[in-house]
């Protein structure tokens, strides 16, 4: 069984991968570590260092006072759930870290997706980020679903892509991109970045997206894959047959 | 600047923070009313407030208030929009 540290582990390991393109910039704060990627939407996360990161160690909040203060620095500081104790929520509190949401870890066995078959049907494709239309659609989807039309940064999918860590999926119904997702292949493969544009949404093409890259994960040997759902994706998850392992919390440094 | 005033200034941050160029938003408008208003733009739109009037909320402030017009009534009580 997965545990909620084994999979925030491994989203901290997808950042930590990216980190080593050279492309993004890393930092530290006390025992936290910083991904950020000035002028682009993706990566920016403060997240638990190395030594920290099972609760019994806690975490260095008051290193989060030191943060630097530049409009580029990364304002959303994520951990898991179990090191969130009366009085870390409280410190937080005191620096004006204020609660933005949660993710709930989820996993299920790729052979146990439930999947019907949407009454439309999309066609999936792996695609290639160093292809400029392909990375259009892809952003054209996934940019103001999620990340409020900021841009994304291809070089760094390019690189995630030519060194094992991502594949690119996109959905496409009568020809136009509808859907999206990023298979991420950490010590557990997981999906990030699903999205359906607003027009499409309801129709089944995201779970139909999921069940084409949980094939390919299959496909590379595995046998479980893992996400974090905001509150609002959790019935759609539950419904595919995954499971909730736990929560990732995200705290939001106020100005 | 009266709450009118204060409201209209707070509207154009709304515009940029729910990305509607068209939003038009009043003193009962809350979160219910506006698509992709939820935790996370919440903090956006607040911290976006503070930066414009130059002061802070409490954190009561924060958790408590129900709408656009009691962010606008602690500007205007706080004399932030002179």
């Amino acid at each position: 069984m997965i545990t909620n540290v084994e999979i925030a582990e491994n989203l901290y390991d997808v950042y930590k991968d990216l980190a080593a393109s050279g492309i993004v910039t890393l930092g530290k704060t006390g025992r936290f570590e910083i991904i950020s990627h000035p002028g682009y939407a993706w990566p920016n996360m403060i997240y638990p260092g190395q030594d920290t990161r099972l609760a019994a160690n806690g975490l260095d909040i008051p290193s989060l006072s030191q943060l630097p203060s530049s409009a580029d620095s990364p304002k959303l500081v994520v951990f898991g759930e179990e090191h969130a104790t009366p009085e870390t929520l409280q410190q937080l509190s005191s620096l004006r870290f204020l609660p933005a949401t949660k993710w709930v870890n989820m996993t299920a066995r790729i052979d146990a997706l439930q999947v019907k078959n949407a009454k439309d049907r999309i066609k999936c494709e792996v695609i290639d980020s160093k292809k400029e239309e392909q990375w259009r659609d892809w952003a054209s989807v996934v940019e103001p679903v999620l990340f409020r039309n900021a841009r994304l940064d291809s070089r760094l999918f390019q690189y995630a892509e030519e060194n094992g860590l991502f594949k690119l999926l996109t959905g496409y119904f009568e020809g136009q991109p509808v859907s999206t997702a990023l298979l991420y292949y950490g010590k557990h493969p997981g999906f990030y970045m699903v999205a359906t544009s607003p027009g499409f949404q309801g129709r089944g093409f995201a779970a139909e997206l999921i069940r084409f890259g949980a094939s390919i994960a299959r496909s590379a040997g595995h046998d479980s894959i893992v996400l974090h759902s905001t509150q609002a994706g959790l019935e759609f998850y539950r419904k595919l047959g995954f499971q909730e392992y736990g929560k990732l919390l995200l705290y939001y440094k106020m100005h | 600047m009266n709450k009118d005033q204060v409201l209209s200034e707070v509207n154009e941050i709304c515009r940029v923070v729910f990305q509607d160029p068209q939003l038009q938003i009043n003193s009962t408008t809350a979160a219910k009313d506006v698509a992709n208003w939820d935790s996370m733009t919440n903090l956006f739109l607040i911290d976006a407030i503070e930066q414009k009037f130059k002061f802070k909320y409490t954190l009561d402030e924060i958790m408590y208030a129900q709408n656009v017009g009691e962010l606008c009534d602690i500007i205007v009580q706080r004399g932030q929009g002179e």
